[in-house]
This record gives C-alpha cells, sequence and structure tokens, in this order.
C-alpha cells in the first residue's frame, strides 16, 4: 500500500456488484482520504439480469440513506414476501419459502414440533399456511410488518423485485456527485509488482490506473482475482448441474405476484420474476441433459405473458473462489463465485462481502488477519447457501428425469448430510448463529417438500389434551384474518410509493423480520 | 435404552446434582425421578451470570430467596487487582458500555481517544462497575434485579432438598458400588452400596471429576486443558464478613504464584487461592497462602472437558463433564445451561445418535469458547510482559484463542463465534479491561475528531456521575430488599 496521505481503491466493473460496492465506498470513505475510481467497459456487457432480492437490502439501501420509494420508482420494483416453489418435491406441488416465521414456540417447544404431531395425525392444514407472509402472498395483499415484536405483523418481513441494471444506473448517480471517479474504457493488461501484487491496470487507449487496494467486480471471469493472481476456483457441479440459463423478459403481468416463482421443470427450472414494467423469466438447466435450444423452447412455452425481447444465453460454473481476498485484491460479485439464483442469494452476497470489506478494510500493510477472516467469513456464508440449494434438490420425489434422480441419490456435502439426518431422525434444525437461511427457511422446505422427520420432540405429548387440532385450525384462521385485511398489493404498491410522509419497517439483516434471530 | 423415558436416575448427591433432580421434577412432571445422594465434593460459594434469573425462575425460585436464603448477595462487578501492570484495578460489568457515537463503536472511539490519552480506563463508562466501587446499588427497589449473585453452596443445597421432599423426588441414601452396562453399552442397572439394584431410562452422571457412569464405567474419555489452564489446586478459606458494609462485588487478585478469588456473601468471605505447586515450593510463596489461610481445605481440580457429555443413556453434568477456573460461568451455571439445553433434545426415540451428536456439538462450541475467555486472562499477563515469573510465559494459548486475539489486536473486534453464552461486547470489554489494547481502530472512527470524542466522553462520564449520586447505598439496598 502506498503511504501518502490519499488512499486509491479501483474497482474493476460497473455490474450490480461494481456499483454497490462503489456507493457503499463513497459513503464511508471520506474524499480527503480516498479516491475511490470505477473502471467499466461500455463493450462488455454486465450480467445484470438479478431481479430478485432477499430483504437485506433495505439494510443496505438504508445504510446509503436511500430513500426507499424512490428506490422503488427508480428500480421498477415491486414486494416480495418470498418464493413460490412450484413441482419441486413431486410433480403439482407447491409451497412458499417466505420472509417469515410459522407460527411461535408453545411451552418453549419450537412450533413445527407439534405440527409435525398433528400431521401424522392427519389433522392439520400444510405448514406455510401458518406463515403471515405466506397467506398475504397468497391473497395478493401487503402491509408494512409492525416493530411491535407482540403484533403477529412483527413475524414477517419483505425484499424486492427490481430491475438490477436500473439499480446499477441508480448508484452510479448516487455514488458520482459522491466523489466517485468513473473511468470508461477496456482493460487490456493488468501489471502485477514484485510483490506479485496488482501495480496497474492498462486501458484500450494505453491509459495506466493504480490503485492501493483493487475491487475485482469483473464478473464470471474474475479479470484480476483469477486471470492474473491465478487464485483457483472450487467446482461445486457434482451437487448443483445446472450450468446455463435462458434469460427473457416478457409483458408485465397484470397483478404482480408477491413472490418470485420458482418452477422445476424436467432438467431444471424457470424463474418468473414480476416487476413494475415486465416480467423476468429464465430457464436454469443442466447442459448435460438438454441443449441450448430445447430449454429456450421450454422456455417459450411456459411464459404466461408475451415475450418482449430477445433471449440471453448464461453459462456459469456453480462454486466458489477459493480466496475472495487475495493480495490487495478483494473479489466481489460474480467474480467471487456462483450460486444458482434459486434463493435469490447473489446480491446478498454481494452485499456481504462490501460489509465485510468494511468492517475488514486494510488500513496498511498488516492484513494476513483480516484477509483471513474475510475469506473464513465468505467461505462459509457461500458454504452454508449452497447446501441450503441443494437440499431443495435433494429432498425431491420425482422420477421423471435423470437429473431428478441423480439428485435424490447425490452424495451430499457432510455438513448437510449430517443437518438431513438430524431433522430426520427428531425434528430439529441444525442450529447456527451466522449465516442467511436458519430454522424457518429450512423447515419451509422440508416440510413444504414433504419431508417430515420420522419423530418429533416427545415433550409434545406431554401437553396435548386433544385440543391441538383445535387449537391450530384457530391459529390458521386468524393468520387468515389478519392477512385478509390487509391491502391489495397492486393498489397497496403505488399508494405506497405516493406517499408523501415516509415511513417505513426498520430494515435489518435478518430474513425473517423482528421475531427470528 | 427405553424409550419413551419414564425414569430418570441422579448419581452424584453434590449442589448439581440436587439442580438437576429438581429442575427435571419441575419441567417434566410425569417422569420418575430419583437421586442417588453418594458423597460429592462440593466448593463453598460461586458466583451466578446476571440471567441466571430465569433458571431459577424454572424452578420456582427467584432472586429474594438467593438472597434470603442461602446468605446471598449481588455481584455487580468483578474487580481484577493486580492484573494491570498500570497498577490499576480494573471492574468488570455485564452492563454498559454500550455508547456507540454516530455508527461508531463505543471499543472503535475509545481506541483512537486511547492513542493521546493513555490514562482511558473503560470501567470509568459502566455505571454497575462504578456503583461497585464506590458499594452503591445500581439497583432500584420497584425493579426487578439484574445483576449477577453469589451464594453459599450448601445452603443452596439445603434449599434444593427442602424442596424436593414435596416435588416426589426418590431420594436414596446410599454410594454407588457398581454400574453395569448392556451388550449395547448402555447402562443397564447400577448397584448400591447395600447390593440394591437400581434401573433406569436414563442415567444423570453428577459424580464429580472421577465420572463414575460416564467415564469409569462406559469409558468416555477426559480432555484436559491442562495446557492451557495449568492450575490444578486451590485451598478454599471461609473468613466472617467483619466490616458492617456488604461488598457489591466479587475480585480476583493476582499474586506471583497464582491468584485469589474472593466472593463475599452476606455474612462471610469465601477465598479460593488457585496456586501451583511448583511454584509453591519457593518460601516466600508458603508464606503468602499461610497469610490468607490457616485453616483452608487443600482442593483438587482438573481443567477439561468430557469427549462426548452425553453417551448413549448417560448425561454427565458438573465435573464429569466440564471444569474451569472459576474466572466466569460458574459449575451451577453451566450444568443449569446444558441440562435445559439437553431439555431440547430430549432422547424420544430409539435412534438419536444424530440428536446426540447435535447436542454433544453445540455443548462443546459452547464450552470451548468460555475455555478462550478462562485462557484470556492468562494471556493478558503475557501480553504485557510484566510478570517475571517464567510459569506464565509457559501457558499456552489455544489455537482458537490465538486466533481471536490476533484479531481483535488488528481490528478491535471479537470473532464472531458460535457461542450464545458470551456476548461478543463482553469479551471485547474484558480484553480491554484487562490492558489488552489493539493496535489499531476501525477507519470509520477516524471521521470524527479527538476533540468530538472527548466531549463525548466527559458527557456520558458526567451523566454517568449524576446517576450515581442518587443511587442507594448497597448495604442499605440489601436490608430492604429481603426485608
Ligand atoms: C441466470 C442468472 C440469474 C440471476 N438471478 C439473480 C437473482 O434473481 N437475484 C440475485 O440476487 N442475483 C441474481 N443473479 C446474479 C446477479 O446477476 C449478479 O450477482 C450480479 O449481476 C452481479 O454481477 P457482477 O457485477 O459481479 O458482474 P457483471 O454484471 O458481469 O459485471 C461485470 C462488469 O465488469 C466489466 N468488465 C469485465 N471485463 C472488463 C474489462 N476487461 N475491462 C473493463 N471492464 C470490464 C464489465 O463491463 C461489467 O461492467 C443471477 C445471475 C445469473 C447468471
Amino acid at each position: 500500500m502506498l503511504n501518502d496521505k490519499t488512499k486509491t481503491i479501483t474497482i474493476v466493473g460497473g455490474g450490480t456488484a461494481g456499483w454497490m460496492a462503489a456507493a457503499a465506498l463513497v459513503r464511508f470513505f471520506p474524499k480527503e482520504h480516498y479516491t475511490v475510481q470505477l473502471v467499466e467497459s461500455d463493450s462488455i456487457g454486465t450480467v445484470g439480469v438479478g431481479e430478485a432480492t432477499v430483504p437485506h437490502l433495505r439494510y443496505f439501501n438504508n445504510m446509503l440513506g436511500i430513500d426507499e420509494n424512490e428506490f422503488i420508482t427508480a428500480t421498477q420494483a415491486t414486494y416480495k414476501l418470498g418464493i413460490q416453489f412450484e413441482n419441486w418435491g413431486q410433480i403439482g406441488e407447491s409451497y412458499i419459502h417466505p420472509f417469515g416465521s410459522h407460527g411461535y414456540p408453545i411451552n418453549e417447544i419450537a412450533f413445527h414440533h407439534y405440527w409435525i404431531k398433528l400431521h401424522q395425525q392427519k389433522k392439520v392444514v400444510p405448514f406455510d399456511q401458518f406463515s403471515m407472509a405466506v397467506v398475504a402472498a397468497e391473497y395478493g395483499k401487503f402491509n408494512y410488518p409492525s416493530d411491535d415484536a407482540n403484533s403477529p405483523l412483527s413475524t414477517y418481513t419483505y425484499a424486492f423485485h427490481i430491475n438490477a441494471s436500473a439499480y446499477a444506473s441508480y448508484l452510479r448517480q448516487y455514488s458520482e456527485p459522491k466523489g466517485l471517479l468513473r473511468i470508461e474504457g477496456k482493460i487490456n493488461t493488468v501489471a502485477v509488482n514484485n510483490h506479485g501484487e496488482i501495480d496497474h491496470l492498462v486501458l484500450e487507449s494505453g491509459k495506466a490506473i493504480y490503485g492501493d487496494l483493487f475491487i475485482d467486480c469483473s464478473g464470471f471471469r474474475g479479470l484480476l482475482i483469477e486471470d492474473v493472481l491465478k487464485t483457483g476456483y472450487e467446482n461445486w457441479s457434482h451437487w448443483l448441474l445446472c450450468d446455463r440459463a435462458i434469460a427473457m423478459p416478457s409483458e408485465p403481468q397484470k397483478n404482480a405476484a408477491l413472490f418470485t416463482r420458482a418452477i422445476a421443470h424436467d432438467f431444471g427450472w424457470q424463474w418468473q420474476i414480476p416487476l413494475q414494467h415486465r416480467t423476468g423469466n429464465g430457464y436454469v438447466y443442466s447442459s448435460q441433459f438438454i441443449s441450448d435450444d430445447v430449454a429456450h423452447k421450454t422456455l417459450l412455452e411456459n411464459l404466461n405473458t408475451a415475450p418482449i425481447g430477445e433471449p440471453n444465453l448464461l453459462r456459469f460454473t456453480p462454486g466458489r473462489r477459493i480466496n475472495s481476498w487475495n493480495k490487495n485484491c478483494v473479489a466481489i460479485g460474480l467474480a467471487s463465485g456462483f450460486l444458482e439464483p434459486l434463493e435469490s442469494t447473489s446480491i446478498y452476497l454481494i452485499q456481504i462481502a462490501i460489509l465485510k470489506l468494511l468492517e475488514f478494510f486494510p488500513e496498511d500493510s498488516n492484513t494476513a488477519i483480516k484477509r483471513d477472516e474475510f475469506n473464513r467469513q465468505i467461505k462459509s456464508e457461500y458454504e452454508k447457501i449452497r447446501d441450503f440449494i441443494v437440499l431443495h434438490y435433494h429432498l425431491n420425489r420425482r422420477t421423471d428425469s435423470d437429473l431428478w434422480k441423480y439428485c435424490a441419490q447425490m452424495n451430499l456435502p457432510d455438513d448437510l448430510l449430517r443437518k438431513k439426518q438430524l431433522f430426520y431422525q427428531s425434528g430439529h434444525v441444525e442450529k447456527y448463529r451466522h449465516g442467511l437461511f436458519m430454522e424457518p427457511s429450512w423447515l419451509a422446505v422440508y416440510l413444504g417438500q414433504a419431508n417430515p422427520p420420522i419423530h418429533y420432540d416427545k415433550r409434545v405429548d406431554i401437553y396435548d389434551n386433544g385440543a391441538l387440532p383445535a387449537y391450530f385450525s384457530r391459529i390458521a384462521q386468524e393468520v387468515k384474518n389478519i392477512a385478509e385485511k390487509m391491502p391489495v398489493a397492486d393498489r397497496n404498491l403505488y399508494k405506497m410509493v405516493e406517499q408523501k410522509a415516509k415511513k417505513y419497517s426498520t430494515a435489518s439483516m435478518s430474513l425473517y423480520g423482528g421475531n427470528v434471530k | 435404552m427405553n424409550i419413551p423415558v419414564k425414569k430418570i436416575l441422579i448419581v452424584g448427591g453434590g449442589l448439581i446434582g440436587w439442580w438437576a433432580a429438581v429442575f427435571l421434577k419441575k419441567s417434566v412432571p410425569n417422569i420418575h425421578i430419583s437421586i442417588l445422594n453418594s458423597q460429592v465434593e462440593d466448593t463453598y460459594a460461586e458466583t451466578l451470570e446476571p440471567n441466571f434469573a430465569n433458571y431459577l425462575q424454572l424452578i420456582g425460585l427467584t432472586e429474594q430467596h438467593i438472597i434470603k436464603y442461602t446468605d446471598g448477595n449481588f455481584a455487580f462487578a468483578q474487580a481484577y487487582f493486580g492484573w494491570l501492570r498500570t497498577g490499576n484495578n480494573y471492574f468488570h460489568s455485564a452492563d454498559g458500555l454500550s455508547f456507540d457515537y454516530d455508527a461508531v463503536e463505543f471499543n472503535q472511539w475509545i481506541l483512537k481517544l486511547r492513542k493521546n490519552d493513555p490514562s482511558i480506563k473503560i470501567d470509568d463508562y459502566s455505571v454497575s462497575a462504578v456503583a461497585a466501587r464506590l458499594g452503591k446499588s445500581p439497583l432500584r427497589l420497584n425493579k426487578k434485579p439484574i445483576a449477577a449473585l453469589s451464594f453459599d453452596l450448601g445452603l443452596l443445597k439445603k434449599l434444593l432438598m427442602s424442596y424436593a421432599l414435596d416435588l416426589a423426588i426418590d431420594v436414596i441414601n446410599k454410594e454407588l458400588l457398581a454400574v453395569e452396562l448392556d451388550s449395547a453399552g448402555d447402562i443397564d442397572f447400577i448397584v448400591a452400596s447395600d447390593a440394591s439394584i437400581l434401573t433406569s431410562d436414563f442415567y444423570i452422571d453428577a459424580s464429580g471429576y472421577t465420572g463414575d457412569l460416564i467415564a469409569k464405567a462406559m469409558g468416555v474419555a477426559y480432555e484436559s486443558w491442562s495446557a492451557y489452564l495449568p492450575f490444578h489446586k486451590k485451598k478454599i478459606s471461609v473468613v466472617p464478613q467483619q466490616d458492617s458494609r456488604l461488598i457489591p462485588f466479587t475480585s480476583l487478585q493476582l499474586t506471583q504464584q497464582g491468584w485469589l478469588k474472593s466472593i463475599p456473601l452476606k455474612n462471610k468471605i469465601v477465598c479460593e487461592y488457585i496456586y501451583d505447586d511448583a511454584l509453591l515450593g519457593a518460601e516466600n510463596g508458603k508464606n503468602a497462602i499461610a497469610d490468607f489461610f490457616v485453616n483452608g481445605q487443600d482442593v483438587n481440580f482438573y481443567p477439561g472437558q468430557r469427549q462426548k457429555i452425553w453417551h448413549k443413556n448417560c448425561l454427565a453434568m458438573g465435573a464429569a463433564a466440564i471444569t474451569a477456573d472459576g474466572f466466569s460461568h460458574s459449575p451451577l451455571y453451566l450444568a443449569a445451561v446444558t441440562l435445559k439445553q439437553f431439555m431440547a433434545y430430549w432422547p424420544s426415540h430409539q435412534q438419536f445418535d444424530a440428536v446426540e451428536n447435535e447436542f454433544n456439538r453445540l455443548m462443546r462450541t459452547e464450552y470451548e469458547s468460555i475455555r478462550d475467555l478462562h485462557c484470556l486472562h492468562y494471556a493478558v499477563i503475557n501480553m504485557q510482559a510484566f510478570s517475571t515469573n517464567t510459569f506464565w510465559r509457559e501457558i499456552k494459548l489455544p489455537e482458537s484463542l490465538q486466533y481471536r486475539l490476533d484479531l481483535f489486536m488488528e481490528t478491535g473486534r471479537a470473532l464472531p463465534d458460535e457461542s450464545t453464552l458470551l456476548h461478543p461486547s463482553q469479551w471485547i470489554h474484558l480484553a480491554l479491561g484487562l490492558g489488552c489494547w489493539p493496535r489499531k481502530y476501525d477507519y470509520i472512527a477516524s471521521h470524527h475528531s479527538d476533540d468530538i470524542y472527548v466531549q463525548y466522553s466527559q458527557s456520558i462520564k458526567a451523566s454517568i456521575q449524576a446517576s450515581i449520586e442518587n443511587l442507594p447505598d448497597y448495604t442499605d439496598y440489601l436490608k430492604s430488599y429481603i426485608s
């Protein structure tokens, strides 16, 4: 690192990752001490299909001081309460994985243990019907969650479907007035110093771009982290077989759904993401099993509004850069790894990497421990999300294609196998404190894909005096009643956006809102 | 193993055995609980973490019961004497120190401030710590007390025993003679001293360090922590509390040969001197001890943990499961946490190895994080390099603690770990309080000038000062509290 007063942080790439990083850095790094610059090339496009997000993005926007309604207008966003998974357990089945919890603990025993008992007796409605977010989403109703922990409205939170390219442009407008230096140009070569660190970039024009720290947001390729630093990539395609996607926008839906749809097909799955002005669609599939043409055809056949753009083919290798931070280069976004968008996690992973970078920002040359800790935490985030995505594929009872048969029988990552066995034997979800997906999410998938455990917590029997079924139908009814009273989503969206006096619910780094830590 | 569990037999009549008996009977009333009231070596006094009230509540006790019937006393801080090279003492408390300034965390701006002002002491920013020093009570009579609680072990055991009488707990006043396993390695039955045979569905080993069931019979090994926590001898003595004023804090005094812990109760002070044999060989060492303990009692202890605390149809608790040096998280506290966690993983069917593994995994995470906190106490002695005694220098750090410390020294941050018993801020405050000052603070702290932090710091101290003046004298407070 240079010793002079000001330091230069050079961001390579102007996709979602590059612009999110730029915005956060200019927000927190005083101009007097830091120069933040971003290089992007008009001739190399961005991926920019990132459209479904998780609630954490609200926290990120808050941190930047971005007004939520302004953001909604700028990114043509719609509200999102969860993801609807169709045909995953078996063709014809469907459940919603919500941004919220299900029920509440009774006598200090988790709600789902009671549900499992009643389910064994066939005396209870589906598990997701105990989630406020699910029922509201199904009714097409939305309201801000409440901050009052005693309110049933505190049991969920929300995210957005957004136009990611519009978000990137918005962040550009945010960043430039705060001092961000944008440099247009294609990077031709990269010069390395005698410590093997990145010294400077050379653009096609011949211009040299220096930096103390380089943030590699150059996309799949990893221009610095891989091409130059040869950091290495861990390939996860034996667990995640899909390696391609065809994306294609279509006309907007009449009433935008409050959830992302993830519809499983023979050799992959299709996303459907409602925005204000269009519907985002795509088919994620495995090229081992079908050709791009067949995939394209499948997607076209399954659109429910008319296409309004050309198909966009994307190839990827599921996996993770072995070290996101190597020498004086930190990779963020697709340059640091790729997990398919089944749980809308990519933008979250960008956000996490940025937050960790702020936390462990290298102020001087003594960075080894910061780098190690950063890499450790990023690795753990990726692996935990990977396991959760793999679970969706694994817990299927489909026999209609080799892909699904393979997934049902594949060898699981050790951690996942342990989690699955624990749940199967006892109904317990393995506990951890750091990670995106916690108990409510694991339950949503285990139970949503019809894999109940053989046993529930036997203490439930102590409290079961025969009144449980009635009690549970009352709870389900109550959830319905509350959801029904919420405003209709579409009208509500515009009403809320137009409101002058703006008061949003608290944004937090939680997938479930106030009640679940 | 018999499922569902209808009978539980607790082996060991120490405090922890009795706690287990009462807690289980209260939590699962339809289960038959018996306790083999065999001899177990207990110590004299302990101090419980502030949130222990939640556990007391589960068995129908309150802080007031503890204060009244067990010679109990609140502790608003733990005072460290002789632990700092500066010669200062440090009052560690669980509360406060949460004064962030415009997104800059307390521990970050205080680091920046300290670069130019080495006299900064972090316990000046905690109401509890300041109150404890002055013998005042940060508690108000009309509010539920949240503070650590010290108690007389023997008295609490008596209280639990009398309680057990009303609870239909089967008390067997015998010693343990033998344990028989079945072909699957589960405990089949135990033989009591009068040759009677006792069977149960599940067993709790509260027999102390020897682990009569889990270790002696079932062969589950013990992992020693002696490389990190090298002391294994204590001398305990009880002196009457002569001052009419009560002491609202526990204290730890570092000496050349070990350290002295004092737990003041209402009517007496329990002193434990943790020392090293070899060091005591030196004459001056003997004298140092002699001053404190004329009739002290010798106790051996062996820091470490059981490899698995739940094994087949047996759960180990107390010293059969874990022993540390006593800086924090007392044995009863850990036992209560362990048992409560166990309740959530109740063995409800034949095949439960995954459940057993998960429970053991969780408890190991907790125990090791507590071990690291203990080791931190010795690490800071070396980091400040003020002890001439080579003994301290030979103490090793667990790798995990070394990593935590390296990270802390470079970033001022605690490692985000999976422990639920230790809040990261507690770790940070203890490290700072014991003189372990990170080399760097967050760049974000440099957004404001020192002047602004100085002002902020003064305003915090002023408001603490103002609230202290209105606080009641602790001795008076406690009198009214129990009357
Ligand atoms: C099929 C698919 C669906 C997805 N769906 C979602 C979703 O629903 N939710 C979600 O959160 N995420 C989703 N993602 C992920 C999301 O799109 C990405 O995480 C996000 O777009 C970030 O991309 P990026 O900025 O890292 O890279 P890119 O968008 O690829 O940007 C790379 C940038 O680097 C620049 N660059 C590259 N090489 C050079 C060079 N030589 N010189 C100069 N500039 C250069 C380019 O100009 C460009 O600006 C999806 C991804 C895929 C593939």
